[in-house]
């Protein structure tokens, strides 16, 4: 199984392919970090690393269906090999992944790139009016626990004297006071509930002002990278095995099942559709990243692995031979 | 027929993603990556565009850069550019155009306050354009009443969340402290002592 699984990694991974990895590596690192250039931000590089690990699950596609040609399929079917023939190109196409997502972290940790210098990034926020003197927010994607609310509040029209006043939610209070930003830190609940509504007493009679109320989440540091990238890889493994899936038990063409199996993940995301688990947070990518990126729950992310475990499960069965 | 069922299965989900991805109700995997990678490349052509002084193309680009990424940068680059520093008296400028670009500064500053990721800085700018630039070309009330209301909604954040300047929330008070007519006066009064020298 061993040769088997470095056959299929070496297919996988050619020189062509290597140096090409390599040199995407190279440009990722200067389009995220190059001083005048680059955004500063881990949410750039995390970027092009999923690009990266897409085009692998693509190569992946291509070389099953190469095998499928040579008639390796044929063969393993004849000797009963299924199960060891799929769970070497699983092992093979996660080494190889795993490949690129070291490197790319050594790159990262080693040569200790400049960040973006604020800590805390802000985010547009939904706010309604719903009485003179409470506001509600809400959110559509799931935020980072210890998110903050950063709220400006109108004292023009409270009485002479008014410069102080408070916010309450939940039996929680806090001061606010006129000409400061005023911080409200979001609780797990508000954060799973993906709203929050804030109240002030009637009689101090100030307002919020709506457009620029915003979100404050604070950005993950470079040493979360590790993190960030194991996710990535963890999201991929059910890619991978949904690949696997739709080759072996569907009998589709290797190039499409690997496009396929990038489409039904992709189905994680999307809007107002619960067919699969909470997830599309594993792969938080670009300059927007730190608003979802180690969000996922561990429910949603131990069901989706569980997916992934069971679709190569079931493509290890030989089809053939069950018929017999 | 049957054989090729699941390929026209997997195909139309593959349809069903990129629909729904163009109606905006899906994000592929890999999107984000590809909207960073075009975020790089409209801040080349903004730098091009600044470069060549080309105001209007750097207002489309800042408009871009911020539907991507959120980044209000070149926004405020755009309306400074645009609206503050060349529609200076010392910038020579006909009087005409100087007052176009200015208030059209001004427009993109404020078309965006309730999108830019950070609005506060922006609206310091804004507050600047109008008291500097277009207030002494204009009589207009609407642009007094703008940037009165602006620089009070600039004084009620402190100065914003980056401001390390702690007297904001002091002159706000000091501005509540006032009547209308006094609050009005106090504002110019705080604009007319930050006007830079040209």
């Amino acid at each position: 199984m061993l040769n088997l699984s470095t056959a299929v990694f070496r297919q996988l991974l050619a020189w062509p392919i290597l140096l090409s990895g390599a040199l995407w590596l190279a440009l990722a690192y200067n389009l995220s970090f190059d001083e005048d250039l680059g955004a500063a931000s881990l949410g750039a590089f995390l970027s092009y690393i999923v690009l990266a690990l897409s085009a692998l699950i693509l190569r992946f596609g291509y070389v099953l269906q190469q095998r499928r040609q040579q008639g390796w399929l044929r063969q393993d079917s004849l000797r009963r090999t299924t199960g060891r023939a799929v769970i070497s190109e699983t092992a093979a196409a996660i080494c190889s992944l795993l490949l690129l997502v070291v490197c790319s972290q050594l790159i990262v940790l080693t040569l200790n790139p400049r960040l973006n210098v604020q800590s805390e990034s802000h985010h547009i926020v939904m706010s309604r009016v719903e009485s003179d003197n409470s506001w509600a927010f809400n959110w559509d994607d799931s935020i980072p626990v210890g998110s903050k609310l950063c709220l400006t509040f109108d004292f023009e029209n409270s009485p002479k004297g008014v410069i102080k006043s408070s916010i309450t939610a939940e039996q929680r209070s806090a001061p606010v006071t006129a000409g400061e930003i005023f911080y409200w830190t979001l609780s797990a609940d508000n954060v799973r509930d993906r709203t929050i509504t804030l109240e002030a007493p009637a009689e101090h009679n100030i307002s919020l002002i709506r457009p620029i109320a915003r979100l404050v989440i604070e950005r993950p540091p470079i040493s979360a990278l590790p993190r960030l990238l194991l996710n990535q890889l963890l999201f991929f493994f059910t890619v991978i095995a949904l690949c696997l899936f739709i080759f072996r038990r569907l009998k589709v063409n290797g190039n499409l099942a690997s496009m396929g199996a990038l489409a039904i993940s992709s189905l994680t995301n999307l809007k107002g559709g619960n067919l699969l688990p909470d997830v599309g947070a594993l792969v938080a990518c670009g300059l927007r990243f730190e608003r979802t990126a180690l969000t996922t729950n561990n429910i949603a992310l131990f069901t989706w692995l569980a997916m992934g475990a069971i679709l190569i499960y079931v493509s290890c069965k030989n089809l053939v031979a069950n018929k017999k | 027929m049957t054989r090729h069922l699941p390929s026209i299965f997997v195909s139309l989900i593959i349809a069903f993603c990129v629909v729904s991805v163009a109606n905006g109700n899906l994000r592929a995997v890999g999107q984000d990556s590809v909207d960073s990678f075009r975020c790089f490349n409209m801040w080349l052509d903004f730098n091009s565009a600044s470069v060549e002084a080309n105001y209007l193309m750097m207002g489309v680009i800042a408009d871009q850069i911020e539907d991507l990424s959120g980044n209000s940068e070149a926004r405020e680059l755009s309306a400074y550019m645009a609206g503050y520093s060349t529609s200076a008296e010392s910038y020579k400028r006909i009087e005409h155009d100087a007052l176009y670009w200015a208030e059209t500064g001004v427009k993109w500053l404020r078309s965006s306050d309730s999108t830019r990721n950070n609005p506060f800085a922006g609206l310091l700018l804004a507050a600047y354009i109008y008291a500097e630039r277009i207030s002494p070309r204009s009589s207009s009330l609407l642009t007094r009443e703008q940037m009165l209301k602006t620089y009070a909604v600039w004084l009620a954040s402190g100065g914003g969340s980056d401001s390390v300047n702690h007297y904001s929330a002091t002159r706000y008070q000091d501005y509540l402290a006032l009547d209308r007519e006094g609050r009005d006066n106090y504002i110019l009064g705080q604009l007319q002592q930050t006007w830079a020298p040209e």
